[in-house]
Protein backbone atom coordinates (compact mmCIF):
# COMPACT_ATOMS: atom_id res chain seq x y z
CA UNK A 1 0.00 0.00 0.00
CA UNK A 2 1.57 3.63 -0.58
CA UNK A 3 0.54 6.34 1.19
CA UNK A 4 -1.44 8.08 -1.73
CA UNK A 5 -3.36 4.67 -2.80
CA UNK A 6 -7.10 4.63 -3.94
CA UNK A 7 -9.78 5.39 -2.27
CA UNK A 8 -10.53 2.08 -0.92
CA UNK A 9 -7.43 2.07 0.44
CA UNK A 10 -7.45 5.14 2.25
CA UNK A 11 -10.92 4.05 3.88
CA UNK A 12 -9.26 0.97 4.94
CA UNK A 13 -6.37 2.81 6.47
CA UNK A 14 -8.83 5.32 8.31
CA UNK A 15 -10.70 2.36 9.52
CA UNK A 16 -7.98 0.04 10.93
CA UNK A 17 -7.08 3.68 12.07
CA UNK A 18 -10.13 4.20 14.24
CA UNK A 19 -9.92 2.51 18.03
CA UNK A 20 -12.87 0.43 19.16
CA UNK A 21 -15.01 2.69 20.15
CA UNK A 22 -15.25 4.83 17.41
CA UNK A 23 -15.60 1.92 15.05
CA UNK A 24 -18.73 1.05 17.06
CA UNK A 25 -20.28 4.40 16.48
CA UNK A 26 -19.05 3.90 12.33
CA UNK A 27 -20.99 0.51 12.72
CA UNK A 28 -24.41 1.60 14.64
CA UNK A 29 -24.40 4.70 12.49
CA UNK A 30 -24.57 3.00 9.17
CA UNK A 31 -27.02 0.58 10.19
CA UNK A 32 -29.43 3.34 11.70
CA UNK A 33 -29.28 5.68 8.54
CA UNK A 34 -30.22 1.86 6.51
CA UNK A 35 -33.25 1.82 9.16
CA UNK A 36 -34.47 5.11 8.69
CA UNK A 37 -33.22 5.93 5.50
CA UNK A 38 -34.32 3.29 3.38
CA UNK A 39 -36.75 1.91 5.91
CA UNK A 40 -35.05 -1.09 6.76
CA UNK A 41 -37.28 -3.75 8.48
CA UNK A 42 -34.96 -6.03 10.69
CA UNK A 43 -36.63 -8.56 12.16
CA UNK A 44 -35.75 -10.41 15.54
CA UNK B 1 -6.93 -2.26 -3.45
CA UNK B 2 -9.76 -5.12 -3.87
CA UNK B 3 -7.25 -7.35 -2.83
CA UNK B 4 -6.38 -5.78 0.51
CA UNK B 5 -10.05 -5.65 1.05
CA UNK B 6 -10.41 -8.94 0.58
CA UNK B 7 -7.44 -9.73 2.40
CA UNK B 8 -8.57 -7.94 5.57
CA UNK B 9 -12.00 -9.53 4.80
CA UNK B 10 -10.75 -13.29 4.84
CA UNK B 11 -9.19 -12.84 7.79
CA UNK B 12 -12.26 -11.90 9.55
CA UNK B 13 -15.42 -13.29 8.08
CA UNK B 14 -14.89 -16.65 9.24
CA UNK B 15 -14.58 -16.14 12.88
CA UNK B 16 -17.26 -13.67 12.24
CA UNK B 17 -19.46 -16.43 10.59
CA UNK B 18 -18.77 -18.64 14.05
CA UNK B 19 -20.17 -16.01 15.79
CA UNK B 20 -23.21 -15.87 14.20
CA UNK B 21 -23.16 -20.09 14.08
CA UNK B 22 -22.78 -19.99 17.71
CA UNK B 23 -25.69 -17.24 18.29
CA UNK B 24 -27.87 -19.00 15.71
CA UNK B 25 -27.78 -21.99 17.52
CA UNK B 26 -28.37 -20.73 20.85
CA UNK B 27 -31.38 -19.21 19.76
CA UNK B 28 -32.57 -22.29 18.03
CA UNK B 29 -31.61 -24.26 21.30
CA UNK B 30 -33.65 -22.25 23.43
CA UNK B 31 -36.50 -22.27 21.09
CA UNK B 32 -36.91 -25.99 21.87
CA UNK B 33 -36.22 -25.81 25.05
CA UNK B 34 -36.66 -23.30 26.80
CA UNK B 35 -33.70 -23.54 29.64
CA UNK B 36 -33.19 -19.91 29.97
CA UNK B 37 -31.89 -16.50 27.99
CA UNK B 38 -30.97 -17.37 24.40
CA UNK B 39 -27.81 -14.68 25.01
CA UNK B 40 -26.97 -16.82 28.23
CA UNK B 41 -27.32 -20.05 26.17
CA UNK B 42 -24.79 -18.81 23.43
CA UNK B 43 -21.93 -17.17 26.21
CA UNK B 44 -22.68 -21.28 27.63
CA UNK B 45 -22.11 -22.65 23.82
CA UNK B 46 -19.21 -20.43 23.10
CA UNK B 47 -17.59 -21.39 26.02
CA UNK B 48 -18.02 -25.17 25.78
CA UNK B 49 -16.93 -24.81 21.88
CA UNK B 50 -13.70 -22.83 23.48
CA UNK B 51 -13.19 -25.22 26.37
CA UNK B 52 -13.91 -28.46 24.60
CA UNK B 53 -12.57 -27.87 21.00
CA UNK B 54 -10.75 -24.73 21.44
CA UNK B 55 -10.45 -21.45 18.59
CA UNK B 56 -8.78 -22.74 15.58
CA UNK B 57 -6.58 -20.30 14.49
CA UNK B 58 -8.23 -19.13 11.49
CA UNK B 59 -11.62 -17.73 13.69
CA UNK B 60 -9.17 -16.37 16.21
CA UNK B 61 -9.21 -12.60 14.31
CA UNK B 62 -12.74 -12.85 13.44
CA UNK B 63 -14.06 -14.09 17.25
CA UNK B 64 -12.08 -11.45 18.61
CA UNK B 65 -14.38 -8.61 16.41
CA UNK B 66 -17.33 -9.27 19.97
CA UNK B 67 -16.38 -6.10 22.03
CA UNK B 68 -16.68 -4.04 18.63
CA UNK B 69 -20.54 -5.91 17.91
CA UNK B 70 -21.31 -5.29 21.57
CA UNK B 71 -20.43 -1.41 21.99
CA UNK B 72 -22.42 -1.42 18.98
CA UNK B 73 -25.25 -2.94 19.90
CA UNK B 74 -24.83 -0.96 23.10
CA UNK B 75 -25.11 2.18 21.13
CA UNK B 76 -28.39 1.07 19.32
CA UNK B 77 -29.78 0.39 22.07
CA UNK B 78 -29.79 3.93 22.94
CA UNK B 79 -32.88 4.10 20.85
CA UNK B 80 -35.09 2.01 22.77
CA UNK B 81 -34.20 4.06 26.00
CA UNK B 82 -37.05 6.47 27.74
CA UNK B 83 -35.09 9.51 28.69
CA UNK B 84 -38.29 10.80 30.90
CA UNK B 85 -37.91 7.33 33.25
CA UNK B 86 -34.35 7.70 33.33
CA UNK B 87 -34.29 11.69 34.55
CA UNK B 88 -37.12 10.44 36.95
CA UNK B 89 -34.38 8.07 38.64
CA UNK B 90 -31.69 9.93 37.63
CA UNK B 91 -30.18 11.40 40.82
CA UNK B 92 -30.90 8.27 43.03
CA UNK B 93 -29.38 5.58 40.70
CA UNK B 94 -26.44 8.21 40.81
CA UNK B 95 -26.06 7.89 44.16
CA UNK B 96 -25.95 4.33 44.48
CA UNK B 97 -23.47 4.26 41.34
CA UNK B 98 -21.30 6.39 43.25
CA UNK B 99 -21.68 4.56 46.66
CA UNK B 100 -21.15 1.41 44.62
CA UNK B 101 -17.98 2.13 43.41
CA UNK B 102 -16.20 4.26 46.12
CA UNK B 103 -17.01 1.15 48.74
CA UNK B 104 -15.42 -1.56 45.93
CA UNK B 105 -12.45 0.53 45.54
CA UNK B 106 -11.98 1.32 49.29
CA UNK B 107 -13.21 -2.40 50.32
CA UNK B 108 -10.92 -4.40 47.52
CA UNK B 109 -7.76 -1.77 49.07
CA UNK B 110 -8.08 -2.31 52.34
CA UNK B 111 -8.93 -6.17 52.22
CA UNK B 112 -5.87 -6.34 49.87
CA UNK B 113 -3.36 -4.53 51.70
CA UNK B 114 -4.51 -4.91 55.91
CA UNK B 115 -6.40 -7.78 55.77
CA UNK B 116 -5.12 -10.56 52.93
CA UNK B 117 -1.73 -9.24 52.41
CA UNK B 118 -1.70 -8.96 48.64
CA UNK B 119 0.89 -6.74 46.48
CA UNK B 120 0.17 -2.99 46.61
CA UNK B 121 -0.33 -2.44 43.16
CA UNK B 122 -1.91 -5.89 42.30
CA UNK B 123 -4.74 -5.03 44.95
CA UNK B 124 -5.22 -1.78 43.32
CA UNK B 125 -5.60 -3.00 39.84
CA UNK B 126 -8.47 -5.62 41.71
CA UNK B 127 -9.86 -2.70 43.30
CA UNK B 128 -10.21 -0.95 39.59
CA UNK B 129 -11.41 -3.97 37.72
CA UNK B 130 -14.18 -4.67 40.62
CA UNK B 131 -14.80 -0.63 41.40
CA UNK B 132 -15.23 0.31 38.04
CA UNK B 133 -15.42 -1.44 34.51
CA UNK B 134 -13.51 -5.02 34.74
CA UNK B 135 -10.45 -6.03 32.45
CA UNK B 136 -10.95 -2.42 30.67
CA UNK B 137 -10.37 -1.14 34.26
CA UNK B 138 -7.11 -3.23 35.10
CA UNK B 139 -6.08 -2.20 31.37
CA UNK B 140 -6.18 1.19 32.36
CA UNK B 141 -4.89 1.41 35.35
CA UNK B 142 -1.95 -0.76 34.64
CA UNK B 143 -1.04 1.63 32.07
CA UNK B 144 -1.41 4.39 34.68
CA UNK B 145 1.15 2.80 37.53
CA UNK B 146 3.02 0.53 35.53
CA UNK B 147 3.15 -2.80 37.88
CA UNK B 148 4.66 -6.51 36.39
CA UNK B 149 2.78 -8.55 33.95
CA UNK B 150 2.72 -11.13 37.04
CA UNK B 151 0.29 -8.69 38.90
CA UNK B 152 -1.69 -7.67 35.78
CA UNK B 153 -2.47 -11.59 34.96
CA UNK B 154 -3.70 -12.07 38.54
CA UNK B 155 -5.69 -9.38 38.28
CA UNK B 156 -7.13 -9.93 34.85
CA UNK B 157 -7.79 -13.76 35.67
CA UNK B 158 -9.74 -12.86 38.91
CA UNK B 159 -12.20 -10.20 37.47
CA UNK B 160 -12.59 -12.78 34.03
CA UNK B 161 -13.42 -15.41 36.90
CA UNK B 162 -16.04 -13.39 38.57
CA UNK B 163 -17.37 -11.90 35.18
CA UNK B 164 -18.38 -15.88 34.67
CA UNK B 165 -19.94 -16.75 38.16
CA UNK B 166 -21.87 -13.31 37.92
CA UNK B 167 -23.06 -13.85 34.87
CA UNK B 168 -25.01 -16.98 36.13
CA UNK B 169 -25.18 -15.85 39.93
CA UNK B 170 -27.12 -12.41 39.57
CA UNK B 171 -30.23 -13.45 37.35
CA UNK B 172 -30.94 -16.64 39.29
CA UNK B 173 -30.75 -14.11 42.48
CA UNK B 174 -32.41 -11.42 40.85
CA UNK B 175 -35.70 -14.11 39.97
CA UNK B 176 -35.40 -15.98 43.49
CA UNK B 177 -35.68 -12.29 44.98
CA UNK B 178 -38.44 -11.75 42.70
CA UNK B 179 -36.43 -7.96 41.58
CA UNK B 180 -38.22 -5.53 39.68
CA UNK B 181 -36.69 -5.22 36.17
CA UNK B 182 -35.01 -1.40 37.27
CA UNK B 183 -33.71 -2.52 40.73
CA UNK B 184 -32.07 -5.81 39.12
CA UNK B 185 -30.48 -3.73 36.45
CA UNK B 186 -29.37 -0.92 38.40
CA UNK B 187 -27.65 -3.47 41.36
CA UNK B 188 -26.00 -5.67 38.03
CA UNK B 189 -25.00 -2.05 36.59
CA UNK B 190 -23.23 -0.77 39.85
CA UNK B 191 -22.04 -4.00 40.89
CA UNK B 192 -21.07 -7.09 38.26
CA UNK B 193 -17.72 -5.97 36.64
CA UNK B 194 -17.03 -6.42 32.77
CA UNK B 195 -19.50 -4.47 30.57
CA UNK B 196 -20.18 -7.55 28.48
CA UNK B 197 -21.93 -9.51 31.19
CA UNK B 198 -23.55 -7.06 32.65
CA UNK B 199 -25.03 -6.42 29.48
CA UNK B 200 -25.80 -10.31 29.10
CA UNK B 201 -27.33 -10.50 32.57
CA UNK B 202 -29.73 -7.46 32.25
CA UNK B 203 -31.21 -8.24 29.13
CA UNK B 204 -31.45 -12.14 30.37
CA UNK B 205 -33.40 -11.00 33.13
CA UNK B 206 -35.62 -8.78 31.09
CA UNK B 207 -35.16 -6.41 28.08
CA UNK B 208 -36.06 -2.85 30.63
CA UNK B 209 -33.42 -4.72 33.48
CA UNK B 210 -30.90 -4.61 29.96
CA UNK B 211 -31.69 -0.96 29.50
CA UNK B 212 -31.05 0.17 32.92
CA UNK B 213 -27.92 -2.11 33.29
CA UNK B 214 -26.39 -0.72 30.50
CA UNK B 215 -27.34 2.59 31.74
CA UNK B 216 -25.65 2.27 34.93
CA UNK B 217 -22.92 0.76 33.77
CA UNK B 218 -21.70 3.20 30.92
CA UNK B 219 -22.06 5.96 33.87
CA UNK B 220 -19.54 3.71 35.99
CA UNK B 221 -16.65 3.33 32.79
CA UNK B 222 -17.15 6.70 32.86
CA UNK B 223 -15.14 7.04 35.91
CA UNK B 224 -12.17 4.87 34.93
CA UNK B 225 -10.51 8.18 33.75
CA UNK B 226 -10.33 9.73 37.28
CA UNK B 227 -9.84 6.51 38.84
CA UNK B 228 -6.69 5.70 36.63
CA UNK B 229 -5.53 9.48 37.16
CA UNK B 230 -5.81 8.75 41.04
CA UNK B 231 -3.97 5.70 40.87
CA UNK B 232 -1.46 7.66 38.38
CA UNK B 233 -0.68 10.31 41.08
CA UNK B 234 -0.59 8.22 43.78
CA UNK B 235 1.79 6.17 42.81
CA UNK B 236 3.52 8.77 41.41
CA UNK B 237 3.65 10.62 44.88
CA UNK B 238 4.90 7.19 46.24
CA UNK B 239 8.01 7.21 44.10
CA UNK B 240 9.39 10.28 44.13
CA UNK B 241 12.03 9.38 46.67
CA UNK B 242 14.98 10.35 44.38
CA UNK B 243 18.74 10.55 44.78
CA UNK B 244 19.79 13.88 46.25
CA UNK B 245 20.56 16.59 44.06
CA UNK B 246 23.50 19.12 44.65
CA UNK B 247 22.65 22.66 44.19
CA UNK B 248 24.39 23.28 41.06
CA UNK B 249 22.83 20.69 38.94
CA UNK B 250 19.72 20.90 36.91
CA UNK B 251 17.27 19.07 38.70
CA UNK B 252 14.57 22.24 39.14
CA UNK B 253 14.98 22.32 35.26
CA UNK B 254 13.91 18.63 35.01
CA UNK B 255 11.35 18.52 37.59
CA UNK B 256 9.51 21.40 36.03
CA UNK B 257 9.67 19.11 32.72
CA UNK B 258 8.69 15.84 34.27
CA UNK B 259 5.41 17.80 35.91
CA UNK B 260 4.71 19.46 32.67
CA UNK B 261 4.74 16.27 30.91
CA UNK B 262 2.64 14.23 34.00
CA UNK B 263 0.09 16.58 33.45
CA UNK B 264 -0.60 16.30 29.91
CA UNK B 265 -0.54 12.27 30.51
CA UNK B 266 -2.81 12.67 33.13
CA UNK B 267 -5.40 15.01 30.97
CA UNK B 268 -4.63 12.47 28.05
CA UNK B 269 -5.97 9.66 30.71
CA UNK B 270 -8.93 11.38 31.56
CA UNK B 271 -10.16 11.95 28.07
CA UNK B 272 -9.40 8.85 27.25
CA UNK B 273 -11.34 6.90 30.07
CA UNK B 274 -14.43 8.10 28.39
CA UNK B 275 -15.52 5.23 26.18
CA UNK B 276 -16.62 6.56 22.59
CA UNK B 277 -19.04 4.35 22.12
CA UNK B 278 -21.16 5.84 25.18
CA UNK B 279 -21.16 9.41 23.53
CA UNK B 280 -23.34 7.52 20.81
CA UNK B 281 -25.44 5.86 23.29
CA UNK B 282 -26.20 8.93 24.97
CA UNK B 283 -26.60 10.59 21.04
CA UNK B 284 -29.20 7.57 20.54
CA UNK B 285 -31.09 7.96 23.55
CA UNK B 286 -31.26 11.98 22.23
CA UNK B 287 -32.84 11.57 18.91
CA UNK B 288 -35.23 8.73 20.10
CA UNK B 289 -35.99 11.45 23.15
CA UNK B 290 -37.03 14.02 20.30
CA UNK B 291 -38.70 11.94 17.94
CA UNK B 292 -36.58 10.72 15.25
CA UNK B 293 -37.71 7.81 14.62
CA UNK B 294 -41.24 6.19 14.12
CA UNK B 295 -42.02 3.18 16.54
CA UNK B 296 -41.22 0.63 13.60
CA UNK B 297 -37.77 1.88 13.03
CA UNK B 298 -37.29 2.43 16.61
CA UNK B 299 -37.83 -1.33 16.89
CA UNK B 300 -35.82 -2.32 13.80
CA UNK B 301 -32.81 -0.46 15.55
CA UNK B 302 -34.11 -2.66 18.80
CA UNK B 303 -33.91 -5.75 16.84
CA UNK B 304 -30.20 -5.02 15.30
CA UNK B 305 -29.28 -4.60 18.50
CA UNK B 306 -30.07 -7.99 20.39
CA UNK B 307 -28.45 -9.59 17.13
CA UNK B 308 -25.39 -7.69 17.43
CA UNK B 309 -25.97 -9.04 21.02
CA UNK B 310 -25.75 -12.03 20.00
CA UNK B 311 -23.10 -12.13 17.82
CA UNK B 312 -20.94 -10.57 20.73
CA UNK B 313 -22.32 -12.79 23.64
CA UNK B 314 -21.29 -16.39 21.22
CA UNK B 315 -17.85 -14.10 21.18
CA UNK B 316 -17.63 -13.35 24.51
CA UNK B 317 -18.14 -17.00 25.74
CA UNK B 318 -15.89 -18.40 23.06
CA UNK B 319 -13.26 -16.05 25.00
CA UNK B 320 -13.92 -17.48 28.53
CA UNK B 321 -10.75 -19.75 28.91
CA UNK B 322 -11.81 -22.14 31.92
CA UNK B 323 -7.46 -22.43 31.93
CA UNK B 324 -6.96 -18.62 32.65
CA UNK B 325 -9.43 -19.23 35.36
CA UNK B 326 -6.27 -20.81 37.34
CA UNK B 327 -4.33 -17.65 37.28
CA UNK B 328 -6.16 -16.29 39.69
CA UNK B 329 -4.44 -17.36 42.94
CA UNK B 330 -6.53 -17.81 46.15
CA UNK B 331 -5.77 -14.47 47.90
CA UNK B 332 -7.21 -11.84 45.34
CA UNK B 333 -10.35 -14.42 44.84
CA UNK B 334 -10.70 -13.90 48.41
CA UNK B 335 -10.69 -10.57 48.44
CA UNK B 336 -12.47 -9.81 45.71
CA UNK B 337 -14.82 -12.30 46.49
CA UNK B 338 -16.03 -10.56 49.97
CA UNK B 339 -16.34 -7.17 48.91
CA UNK B 340 -18.38 -8.34 46.33
CA UNK B 341 -20.83 -9.99 48.69
CA UNK B 342 -20.24 -6.63 50.86
CA UNK B 343 -21.05 -4.04 48.45
CA UNK B 344 -23.49 -5.78 46.36
CA UNK B 345 -25.82 -7.32 49.46
CA UNK B 346 -25.37 -3.45 50.58
CA UNK B 347 -26.14 -2.08 47.01
CA UNK B 348 -29.32 -3.96 46.37
CA UNK B 349 -30.68 -3.10 49.93
CA UNK B 350 -30.37 0.36 48.78
CA UNK B 351 -31.94 -0.11 45.74
CA UNK B 352 -35.00 -1.90 46.69
CA UNK B 353 -35.47 0.66 49.37
CA UNK B 354 -35.17 3.98 46.98
CA UNK B 355 -36.21 2.63 43.94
Amino acid sequence: MTDHGSATERAIRWWTGLDRGWQAMCVSFVLVAAIVGIDLPIPW
Amino acid sequence: MASTLWAGGRRVLPGIAVLVLVGLLARVVTAVVPIGSHLLVAIGIGAFVANVFGVPDWATPGVDTHGLWLEAGIVLLGATVAAGRVIGAGGRVLAIVLGAVIATVLLVEALSRWVIGIDEKAGSLLAAGSGICGVSAVAAVAGAIDPDRRQVAYATATVLLFDAVTLVAYPAVGRLLGLSDVTFGVWAGSTMFSTGPVTAAGLAYSPAAGEWAVLVKLARNALIGVVAVGYAMYYAGGATHRPHREPHDDGAHDDAHESRSAVRVRIRQLREGVPVFLLGFLLLIALSTIGMFTPAQRTAIGNTSSWLFLVAFAGLGMRMNVREFREAGIAPVVVVLLALVVVSSGTLAVAMAIL
